[in-house]
């Protein structure tokens, strides 16, 4: 593709972006709290209560059993002292997202939209089950990065379909990983489109990052373990064939990526056989999402 | 997207008020986190879980000021807790105030994040009830249950992380603190194995150096002090000890081991210890040889246990020696005075005197017996005096001479005595006795028809007897052992009865006169035996002494 189509195709993503709704206000209003240390829970409470339907959700969402929480939660600033900041303020990103992305017009996506999340959701169990691993706390971050790692995938072929789908034609034909398949036809592909896509949302900074690195980690700069956890992930999800990202290619995984989760293949082993339960919570999760 | 939703976002995005807030939290959250790294290291650097718990404790109290708090620790037991330390509240309190929910319990320490446990009042009651998990690398060390005002600045999110991360830290130091502890425990555990050891242990560094030492070692070899860790072994030991440790550590070397390699140390002027050293190589996790370890054993106790086992046999023989030879005459005299008592004739008496001659020399041969039982144990327990008198030996071979005709049968008993020998100073009884011991063992192993010689002469300055017979002999090898007591030689075990007794009370005689006996044998052919006892120069001694 040369020079010039570029140009324009990367207009047309603009374009289409620009025509993707915003989140609602209260996802920036509650992101401009989560800055200040200092907020409490019941400040986080009285922003998603402004938000009847986003209240309802997130209720359902924190008493269900991806939680598990073992006694009924109440009200949001429960929730939040319960739930704890960092999963809330996920799950109000996750739940605005969905309700953009997944219910839009009613078009149907050009590739099967159950696989495509069945294998966002086995990238997010694996990177949660990767992350507790390896010792870290974060695994509610690593979870919703690996959910919404193919956001870019949504804005190539659920709102650019006439384009794409030559796309997915030449990755079936010449067996190419659908990332190689993109940039060959369109010249920009489903990792810069989504960086854009969050961009505009002002997703978290981690999640932007996973979004635009998880099939290269190496530019990652801070968020180097963050993507490359999402990068294995991803590969891990297709070796164990949940779902499909739109092609059947197994990507290579980044040695240095690796190097610096330094994970035996014993613990691999554990991993491999403990995404399995996760995915079943996770799945959970999805569902009430998509109600 | 509702129109509302775009007004407060540029309500918000403006709002200089908001962000200065903002800005002002994350300053004050970067200088709350570097105090907190400060306090952090400190508790992380201490061992002693009281000191951790205290500063722990006070931490939350500056971020959460708590009416009171429970720290529970888990023990052994899967989701067994105890209460370790209360503030603000007595551990009989926590009993009828709190009842914690197991579920709900697990799934926070599950999710291992400070969590306010909801109360029955939907959020209206007068505190919060929350609980801090302490979670290191994966294991569950404790929480700390918190009761605070329901004060909504309490549960910010900056002092969610602040007290997730405390809570990890504390849960290392207390981990960490309980590892210290168990190898302290072990440590002493095992210093007291090596210092109770009846052993002593010495390990020396591959440079020669000394690594470790039990009290028992400074004590075998006599050190002067125990504080020689770390110096060379070469500059500790004394010049005895340094040649049989190079001996031993280069055999070490050389084989891997030395078993029981003994060493009769005298870590002091008249102190001798009998030791026996084992050596073995020490070797590192890979197998690499990186010093020696040595035993030492005191044989002390274990020599003499085997000197009293063998007395202890020595002894079982002897019994069973003088059992018999009491045995024998007894029965002859029972016997012969049955036979006189119940078929002699009253009149017939040349046959009554006979039997009555005959009992009367078994009653000698018990008689003899138990004078040399007697002697023997007043030998033993030191109450053997000496009358000493101006007597000459000459008289009393004569006397034992006389003493044996009764019993000389068809051995033949010769007398040479030399004219003028100077008197000696002796115990005329305890001499008889001693020179009776020998010629009635002369006499008991003379085949019948031959000749017992006893000479008495003087020798430079001694007067000697001398008792020759031409008996069965003694074989050379049996010799040095013939005045030991209970001893039996291989000859007189074949047929000769006799208690073991009759030479070695001889000789102890014969000493303590200052004399000496000495022993001459040919096997087959007979035996003499020589008692030298020296006579005084010219002075009279008299009166009695102290013999041993």
């Amino acid at each position: 593709m040369d020079r010039t189509t570029c140009q324009e195709m990367l207009k047309i993503v603009l374009e289409v972006i620009q025509d993707i709704p915003t989140l609602p206000n209260v996802v920036y209003h509650l992101t401009r709290l989560m800055e200040n240390p200092a907020t409490s829970a019941l400040q986080v409470s009285e922003v998603i209560s402004r938000d009847q339907a986003l209240t309802a959700k997130v209720l359902k969402l924190v008493n269900s059993a991806y939680y598990g929480f073992p006694r009924k939660i109440n009200t949001v600033s429960q929730a939040v002292v319960i739930l704890g900041y960092n999963n809330i303020r996920n799950l109000v990103f996750t739940t605005s997202v969905f309700d953009v992305v997944v219910k839009p017009n009613g078009s149907e996506p050009l590739f099967n939209k159950v696989k495509f999340w069945e294998h966002s959701l086995g990238c997010a169990a694996s990177a949660k089950i990767i992350t507790k691993k390896m010792g870290f706390k974060k695994t509610e971050e690593t979870f919703i990065a690996g959910l919404l790692h193919d956001l870019g995938k949504i804005v190539l072929y659920h709102f650019l379909e006439g384009e794409s789908a030559e796309v997915l034609m030449v990755a079936a034909e010449r067996d190419l990983l659908l990332i190689e398949a993109e940039q060959e036809v369109l010249g920009i592909n489903h990792t810069y489109a989504g960086k854009l896509l969050a961009d505009k949302w002002n997703l978290p900074r981690d999640i932007t990052a996973a979004i635009s690195f998880h099939h290269n980690p190496l530019p990652a700069g801070d968020n180097f373990r963050l993507c490359s956890i999402i990068h294995l992930a991803d590969i891990l999800s297709r070796c164990l064939n949940i779902g499909s990202g739109g092609d059947n290619k197994i990507p290579l995984l980044n040695e240095r990526s690796w190097e610096v989760l330094n994970l035996s293949w014993d613990k691999m082993k554990h991993i491999l056989s403990e995404v399995e339960t996760e995915m079943e919570k996770a799945q959970a999760f999805i569902n009430l999402l998509e109600a | 997207m509702d129109t509302t939703g775009e007004k407060n976002i540029s309500v918000l995005g403006d709002d200089p008020g908001l962000l200065k807030a903002a800005m002002i939290s994350q300053q004050d959250e970067i200088s709350q986190l570097t105090w907190l790294c400060d306090s952090m290291e400190k508790l992380l650097s201490l061992h002693n879980q009281e000191q951790i718990q205290e500063g722990f404790l006070l931490l939350v109290e500056e971020i959460t000021n708590y009416r009171h708090c429970v720290l529970y620790l888990f023990g052994d037991a899967p989701h067994q807790y105890s209460i370790q330390a209360c503030r603000g509240i007595t551990a009989e309190e926590v009993q009828t105030k709190y009842q914690l929910e197991a579920d709900i319990l697990r799934w926070v320490i599950k999710e291992n994040r400070w969590t306010v446990i909801p109360g029955e009042g939907n959020g209206n009651e007068d505190f919060w009830v929350s609980i801090l998990p302490l979670v290191s690398a994966g294991k569950e060390i404790g929480f700390l249950l918190l009761n605070t005002c329901p004060d909504q600045r309490i549960f910010t999110q900056g002092n969610l992380r602040r007290l997730t991360y405390i809570a990890s830290y504390v849960a290392l130091a207390l981990e960490n603190g309980r590892l210290y502890q168990n190898i302290v425990n072990t440590k002493n555990y095992l210093k007291d194995i090596i210092e109770n050891i009846n052993e002593g242990i010495l390990t020396l560094g591959i440079d020669g150096n000394i690594s470790l030492l039990n009290r028992n070692v400074t004590a075998l070899l006599g050190l002067a002090s125990a504080d020689i860790v770390g110096q060379s072994c070469q500059h500790c030991l004394s010049p005895e000890l340094k040649r049989a440790f190079d001996i031993i550590i280069g055999q070490t070397f050389k084989q891997g081991y030395v078993m029981d390699y003994r060493l009769d140390h005298t870590p002091q002027e008249g102190q001798s210890i009998p030791l026996a050293i084992n050596c073995s190589l020490l070797r590192d996790e890979k197998g690499v040889p990186n010093g020696v370890i040595i035993t030492l054993r005191d044989l002390t106790t274990s020599l003499e246990l085997q000197r009293f086992r063998e007395l202890d046999a020595m002894k079982d023989e002897f019994i069973s020696n003088v059992s018999h030879e009491l045995r024998t005459p007894l029965g002859i005299i029972t016997s012969y005075i049955e036979a006189l008592l119940e078929r002699v004739k009253p009149e017939d008496l040349a046959t009554q005197r006979k039997f009555l001659s005959i009992a009367n020399q078994a009653c000698d041969r018990i008689t003899g017996l138990v004078n040399n039982l007697l002697d023997l144990s007043q030998i033993e327990s030191g109450r053997f005096f000496l009358d000493l008198k101006r007597v000459n030996l000459k008289d009393i071979a004569v006397s034992v001479v006389k003493s044996l005709e009764l019993c000389q049968g068809e051995v033949e008993v010769q007398l040479a005595l030399a004219q003028d020998l100077p008197y000696i100073l002796a115990d005329e009884e305890k001499i008889y006795q001693a020179i009776l011991n020998i010629a009635s063992n002369a006499l008991k192993y003379s085949p019948v028809g031959r000749t017992v010689l006893i000479k008495v002469f003087k020798d430079n300055n001694m007067v000697k007897l001398m008792v020759h017979d031409e008996g069965v002999g003694i074989p050379e090898d049996e010799l040095p052992y013939v005045f030991e007591k209970f001893y039996r030689s291989s000859s007189s075990a074949a047929g000769f009865q006799g208690s073991g007794l009759g030479l070695p009370i001889a000789k102890h005689i014969v000493e303590a006169h200052q004399g000496t006996i000495e022993v001459e044998s040919t096997l087959g052919k007979g035996s003499i035996f020589t008692i030298s006892l020296p006579f005084p120069d010219g002075n009279e001694r008299g009166g009695s002494y102290g013999g041993e």
